[in-house]
């Protein structure tokens, strides 16, 4: 097993290597064999890197011990599915897993790409950028961090799993988040072919831009899924820490964001040429950051499950991919001119300015807290910490001023707007707004950031309803079909358009899940005796002792307690080999309205006779975020849907003016 | 060996009473904990944490607390002991103070820099006759781009 792995691993680096120096010497010496045959190898390293980690799954499902790996992160009492999932709990393993998923991604992005045309000017270099970071991968699980290492003498059963990571969540999260961090290599990739040949008119955005909004998804519904798993794990009662390994994954969204927007300047206006390679240069760059953060350890975090040399490494290949690409970007500088001008700040060209301009601001603070207790102790060696009250008040702001954005940019016509197309667009959602916040008023939300952001959330509300219902009733009065035809269909040909306006719809439930619960979280602690009751919120919380069970492996704590007259059982679960470390499985019931959360903070006596301490939690409308987060899937799989062709008749054949009968 | 003696531990833990798991706080307690970040675990608050330092944190706050003493001079007092870096929220002072300023030095060179480019962009307009410009009127063409959208067919 140890060594079928380390030799596909090994093999893998070796033919990367030879895929980047075929590609590139094939285009020096205009060799489309050599091409060829670089990218034959790119094929050739993605099946061993796939072997190498088939390897290490069977490893694991037949509970293979002499490798250290197998041995220190799972053991014979795990279930099928959990042991699976530890191939990526801990460092060489996701590193193979990076390796893996881009492997793939390489695999997809040569195959689409296969049929002669004009992209195939770049995969010459587009192959050489991707084995490139496989490339350094595989060097790593080869000769610094090898999953594949083994024990000398294969012991009886393994240490098991780090107990936090024993829960649905932890089988999707990790993998989405570190598959959508990779998968902005391809983006980059493209830029890079753009760079090299001097081709940087539409080719490569449009090659580029489903890679890339494959990559915005995965990376977003990675956050999604990593901030509903901390909410039922850790049991603090919120879903976003702003803890330093949900802000890396957080920032290359944000500039992903900012370049999926900016594109669009260039697709339609020939502007901001420079500025694209630039977005998708720092989404690579934050990607790879990301990876560094994760696992060097310099931050301190909740995630710290893996720490390891590896740091230095990953310094070594940022520093060059940066100073490499951006070198690239200035030698080319003066053939990214701007075909246009801006017209008018009142225009698209401007908002999707602004656009950049804050998801910008907000990822530089972000990154700027995040690194700076780093800063703090080199420049005055002191200990800085910066937690979640300073985000909230540095990035809340920006954020609302982006959902602003949010409504008044798709609004805006190209160029230059009227004063006729301000009144026809924004009536409407304004006062829209108006009537809402009238209503919220009424309904007693008196805070300010609460009628701020619900504000700016009904207001972008208004908006796209206002394009929905315009845009069905063109079509409606222009062919005569139904309603809902006439919708069906306007989304259909518009997917872009209309898939945007769904993820729009999905941010903004996002946006008032965040305020509801920011705002409005209530909460309450106590020791309750049997018997005894607390009320949070208008709900009566009563303790009834506490329950034992010690199913295989685990020993689980529950606390019987009734919400309202409803059972409810939040756990603490102490997994053998973990005893000091418990895992929380925290109570929950969920409305529209509000959940109620409810974690088992102690206990105190024998079972039914136990006094039981509960931190119970009300959090408004966090159901929100979740279903804000399904949207976001289905708005970009509209966006993503291959666009209806425009159906075309084939014209009649011009007859010759002899065989129509007329007389000369 | 080693795995031998991991099964001891985790034998003779099975054997204790369950009794020594319990931690009740107040609600002034916890408001005082979030304020604070927990010195040896990694980026958890004193509230939440389940750390041993942290649980003797929170004994020492109610303690104080109980005492008559403000929130104020409960986080003033870690502030004494531990420096600034055992607060969550990064005091406007000191070093601390230039995580704050950051941000806003970022956004303002954002902006500096967008004036910038619109400045240039409005300096050397490109004609029509320079590069691939929409052929149509400026005006018709905004009309056209937002009927395509709503009528395609």
């Amino acid at each position: 097993m140890a060594s079928l792995g380390q030799v596909c691993i090994v093999g893998a680096f070796a033919l990367a290597i030879y895929a980047i120096v075929a590609s590139l010497l094939g285009v020096k010496k205009n060799q489309r064999e050599l091409i060829a045959s670089g990218q034959n190898a790119a094929w050739a390293a993605t099946g061993l890197v796939v072997t190498a980690s088939g390897v290490l799954l069977t490893a694991f499902a037949v509970h293979d011990f002499s490798l250290r790996y197998v041995w220190e992160h799972s053991n014979r009492a795990m279930p099928l599915d959990l042991v699976l999932a530890a191939f990526y709990s801990g460092q060489q393993g996701s590193l193979l897993y990076w390796a893996t998923s881009l492997s793939i991604f390489t695999a997809i992005v040569l195959y689409q790409q296969r049929k002669p045309g004009p992209q195939r000017i770049f995969m010459p270099y587009v192959t050489s950028v991707l084995m490139l970071t496989v490339g350094f991968m595989t060097l790593l699980l080869g000769f610094v961090a090898s999953p594949f290492e083994a024990l000398p003498r294969p012991p009886q059963d393994g240490v098991g799993l780090n107990p936090l990571l024993y829960d649905e969540g932890m089988r999707i999260h990790p993998p989405m988040l570190l598959a959508g961090l990779m998968a902005w290599t391809v983006p980059f990739a493209f830029a890079i072919g753009a760079l090299a040949t001097g081709k940087l008119g539409n080719e490569w955005v449009q090659l580029s831009r489903r890679y890339a909004m494959v990559a915005w998804l995965i990376l977003g519904l990675g956050n999604v899924l990593g901030a509903w798993w901390a909410y039922h794990v850790l049991g603090w009662g919120g879903y976003w820490g702003w803890d330093p390994v949900e802000n890396v994954a957080l920032m290359p969204w944000l500039v992903g964001t900012a370049f999926i927007h900016s594109i669009q300047m260039q697709e339609r206006r020939g502007m901001l040429k420079a500025w694209n390679l630039a977005l998708v240069m720092v989404a690579f760059f934050l990607s790879i950051f990301g990876t560094f953060v994760v696992r060097s350890g310099i931050l301190a975090s909740v995630h710290a499950f893996a720490l390891s040399a590896i740091g230095p490494y990953f310094l070594a290949f940022l520093t060059f991919v940066v100073v490499g690409s951006l070198g690239l970007l200035f030698w080319r500088l003066p053939k990214l001119r701007s075909d246009n001008q801006l017209d008018s700040l009142l225009s698209r060209e401007a908002s999707f300015l602004m656009n950049n301009l804050l998801f910008l601001g907000i990822t530089f603070a972000i990154f700027w807290g995040t690194i700076y207790p780093l800063v703090a102790e080199a420049l005055a060696d002191q200990k800085v910490s910066v937690g979640p009250p300073f985000f909230k008040q540095v990035v809340g702001p920006l954020l609302g001023a982006l959902l602003l954005l949010m409504g008044i940019g798709p609004l805006m016509p190209w160029r230059r707007a009227s004063r006729e197309n301000l009144q026809n667009n924004f009536l409407v959602p304004a006062s829209g707004v108006l009537i809402g916040l009238a209503m919220l008023f009424l309904l007693g939300i008196r805070d300010r950031f609460a009628l701020i952001g619900f504000g700016l959330c009904l207001f972008v509300f208004g908006t796209v309803v206002q394009e929905f219902t315009r845009g069905t009733l063109a079509r409606r009065s222009a062919t005569g079909e139904h309603y809902v035809a006439a919708l069906g269909n306007l989304v259909r040909r518009n997917n872009r358009r209309y898939g945007g306006y769904v993820v729009h719809l999905a941010i903004l439930l996002i946006g008032a899940g965040a305020v509801g619960s920011n705002v409005y979280q209530q909460e309450g602690q106590a020791s309750l005796a049997p018997g005894a009751s607390l009320n949070v919120a208008g709900y009566t919380v009563v303790a009834h002792g506490i329950q034992t069970t010690t199913p295989p492996g685990v020993r689980v704590v529950e606390g019987l307690l009734t919400v309202n007259g409803e059972d409810l059982r939040p756990q603490k679960q102490f997994f053998d080999n973990f005893q000091n470390q418990p895992s929380t499985k925290v109570g929950l019931r969920s409305t529209p309205v509000e959940d109620v959360y409810v974690v088992l903070s102690g206990w105190d006596g024998e079972e039914g006779a136990a006094r039981v301490s509960v931190a119970v939690f009300v959090n408004p409308l966090v159901s929100w975020i979740w279903t804000g987060g399904l949207l976001l899937l289905i708005g970009a799989l509209i966006s993503l849907w291959p666009a209806v062709q425009p159906a075309t008749r084939t014209a009649p054949a011009r007859a010759p003016l002899g065989a129509l009968g007329v007389a000369p | 060996m080693l795995l031998r003696l991991v099964w001891f531990v985790a034998g003779i833990a099975m054997l204790l009473p369950l009794v020594a798991y319990a931690d009740p706080m107040d609600d002034a307690v916890r408001r005082v904990g979030l304020q604070l970040q927990c010195p040896v675990c990694e980026g958890q608050n004193v509230a939440d944490s389940p750390s041993g330092l942290a649980k003797d944190m929170r004994e020492v706050i109610r303690t104080r607390l109980a005492a008559g003493a403000s929130d104020q001079q409960v986080l003033d007092e870690f502030v004494a002991s531990y420096g600034d870096g055992i607060l969550t929220e990064p005091p406007k002072r000191g070093i601390s103070l230039g995580v704050w300023i950051g941000p806003a030095v970022g956004l303002a060179l954002g902006i500096g820099l967008l004036a910038l480019v619109l400045m240039s962009w409005r300096r050397a307009p490109r004609a029509a006759s320079a590069g691939a410009v929409a052929a149509l009127d400026p005006d018709v063409a905004d009309e056209f781009q937002r009927f395509r959208g709503e009528l395609s067919r």
